[in-house]
């Protein structure tokens, strides 16, 4: 197999958390604690997880919009954490990000023209005005929207319709990799799978890659290849999405995906609630993160840290039940 | 038996630079007691003005223009502020959608889930507070006491959540009103709150009237269902009508654009289009220019709710088609 478009090596991001007049770092707040995963070209990645699990921060860390605290990450084989600012500029073509808000993601002040040229112009991409244009106007036709529209405000524009110019604005460089992070959870049902259909096709035509972010496990399941669970700054599950949804190994992911509702009135699943609330990733639980609120919680668990392994071939868990 | 709650011919409109421009439109439903009635529909379908309405808390631009809001058979529309105050808190109680900005960050937990019990119930203050952990312990908050005393920054989105169903439990409301409830939540803490909402139902034999865009907690939670879109009901029945025998174009696309976990992928359907304006509503059928069924008759005339089955009516022509052809 040729080597993967992406691979992150323990990526860590602590956030200092000051006190007291002189600022003293009095502890760290582990948003994401040693995440390790690949992505091939023409995948996608899916990365679930309650608010706080460090999924957005993740995603962050790799583009170096928020410096990494430790961990590689490679792409096409190159360490990225080790370029200069210029050099990462260059890099950033290569891979781009879709935020979640399409309210607060576009400048107001900015046509729809002008936000799809700016990437262009900074990176150099076209050198006549016109070119640009004509540019800026195949992308929102690849994006399904017309073209002609395009000296209008973002405020000119529903919820969906943004998020379809987010997109364009991304793929304006022609990118390999875009981090998705909950580009759907802002939008409507019926828009969101407009969306959904959106992505899926320009990865077919485009060969990207996703790492798509997102907390709703259906919408995750529906557009992943491979999934990974993340709960309080780790990964504790990664396998195929049909493979997790079928026989989810960590019982965090079961419960996770016992909790979604069912759209269907006949059906009733077998539900694990969950007691108690997601603790602070200032001050994680000992052993395993997730066992004050598991329920095959062994002696075990409550004093040391699972290893995160290979279960079955392609499927990574770190659970003690699995030992 | 007569209904608990009574809404006929209900239009709110609001106080825009063009006119009063109507929210929702002649909204008709009624809610048995004992039962839970979803609100479905999309962003500004008017499923938040139909709630605000019933609790006479439109904003001051907003005013109810037509209708009527029978509770327990005593009408609600044009009643005095006084009268209506004496309602909303004691008979009909109401949850938020936001626990981070719906509670009083300068009070403490006890004193806002007392402060109903004080108005409606005449207690002083030590009984409200007694009442009020007591309330806390009902709705699941581990430290009731010590709860009581805190401030409601303190508290996670879940566990403000769960004081927010204590403030609407403390007067033992015969109708809940619950304005999505748990779209602010994480899927595991919404299964611990729908849980409990259950679990309260069932005890008090109280009427919910449950708003949400989520249509499986629609399936979860409902005995029956209403569909709005654009501001009127498009479609309602039971939520095995609903699931099962969907009938109204938008409510066929809105439960076919849902992806499901147990589907294997696949292309997912889709309503092509955005939902008109409030000011540029067409003449005919609001919902005709995304309809692939859509013909002439759809775009001149708007069709009212017509019966599919004795309980189940969608706002369709297509329904007068079949009949026609039987």
């Amino acid at each position: 197999m040729s080597e993967p478009l992406l691979q992150v090596r323990g990526l860590k991001k602590y956030f200092p958390i000051r006190k007291g007049v002189l600022r003293r770092v009095a502890g760290q707040v582990r948003a994401v604690d040693g995440v390790s995963f690949e992505v091939a070209a023409g995948e996608t990645l899916g990365l679930v997880g309650e608010s706080g699990c460090g999924k957005s921060t993740a995603g962050r860390s790799i583009l170096r919009l928020i410096e990494p605290s430790a961990g590689q990450i490679l792409f096409n084989g190159r360490d990225i954490r080790k370029l200069r600012a210029g050099q990462m500029r260059l890099m950033r073509r290569e891979m781009q990000i879709v935020f979640q808000d399409p309210y607060a993601s576009l400048n107001p002040r900015y046509t729809v023209r002008q936000i799809l040229e700016e990437p262009m112009i900074i990176h150099g991409l076209f050198h006549s005005a016109a070119e640009r244009k004509k540019r800026a106007a195949e992308l929102l036709e690849t994006v399904g929207l017309s073209a002609s529209r395009m000296d209008r405000y973002p405020h000119e524009f529903s919820g969906g319709q943004r998020q379809r110019i987010g997109i364009a604005r991304a793929l304006a460089v022609d990118p390999k990799l875009i981090i998705a992070d909950e580009p759907v959870s802002a939008l409507d049902v019926s828009v969101q799978s407009q969306v959904l259909n959106l992505f899926a096709d320009l990865q077919k035509q485009l060969n990207l890659s996703y790492v798509f972010i997102a907390h709703d496990l259906s919408v995750v399941k529906h557009i992943s290849n491979r999934i990974g669970v993340m709960y309080l700054g780790q990964i504790v599950e990664l396998g195929s999405s049909d493979q997790l949804y079928e026989k989810p190994l960590h019982p965090y992911t079961q419960a996770l995906l016992s909790a979604v509702p069912v759209p269907d009135p006949e059906v009733r699943r077998e539900r694990i609630i969950l007691q108690g609330d997601l603790p602070s990733p200032a001050n994680p639980p000992k052993g395993c993160h997730f066992h004050p609120r598991c329920k095959d919680v062994m002696d075990i668990c409550r004093t040391q840290a699972p290893e995160w392994k290979e279960v079955e071939p392609g499927r990574f868990a770190a659970c003690h039940l699995y030992d | 038996m007569s209904a608990l709650l009574e809404v006929s011919g209900l239009t709110t409109s609001f106080l825009t630079a063009s006119g009063y421009l109507p929210a929702i439109e002649d909204v008709n439903f009624t809610i048995e007691k004992g039962e839970t009635l979803g609100i479905v529909g999309e962003s500004g379908c008017g499923k938040s003005v139909t709630s605000l309405s019933i609790m006479q808390l439109l904003s001051t631009n907003g005013k109810i223009r037509d209708g009527s809001i029978l509770f327990e058979g005593k009408q609600l529309v044009g009643l005095k502020d006084t009268s209506m105050r004496r309602i909303r808190g004691n008979d009909i109680a109401m949850i938020f959608q936001e626990p981070m900005t719906s509670l009083n960050p300068v009070h403490k937990i006890g004193k806002q889930i007392g402060e109903s019990l004080r108005i409606h119930r005449g207690m002083n203050k030590e009984q409200s507070q007694k009442k009020a952990v007591e309330l806390l312990k009902l709705v699941g908050i581990p430290r009731a006491e010590d709860i009581a005393d805190e401030y409601p920054h303190r508290l996670s989105g879940g566990m403000r959540q769960r004081v927010m169903i204590a403030i609407a439990m403390a007067c033992d409301p015969k109708l809940l009103i619950a304005d999505e409830p748990t779209t602010a939540l994480d899927v595991t803490i919404q299964a611990q709150i729908l849980d409990l909402m259950r679990k309260l139902k069932a005890e008090r034999e109280m009427s919910v009237l449950l708003i949400t865009h989520d249509l499986g907690v629609v399936a979860e939670m409902c005995d029956r269902v209403v569909v709005m879109y654009a501001g009127k009901v498009v479609e309602q029945g039971s939520v095995r009508d609903i699931f099962r025998n969907p009938t109204h174009p938008y409510t066929i696309g809105l439960l076919s654009s849902i992806p499901r976990l147990e589907d294997r992928k696949q292309r997912l359907s889709s309503i092509p289009g955005n939902v008109p304006s409030i000011e540029l509503m067409p003449a005919g059928c609001r919902f005709a220019s995304r309809c692939s069924h859509a013909t002439q008759r759809c775009a001149d005339n708007e069709p009212s709710l017509l019966p599919v089955t004795e309980n189940h009516q969608a706002r369709c022509w297509l329904v007068d088609d079949k009949e026609a052809a039987v």
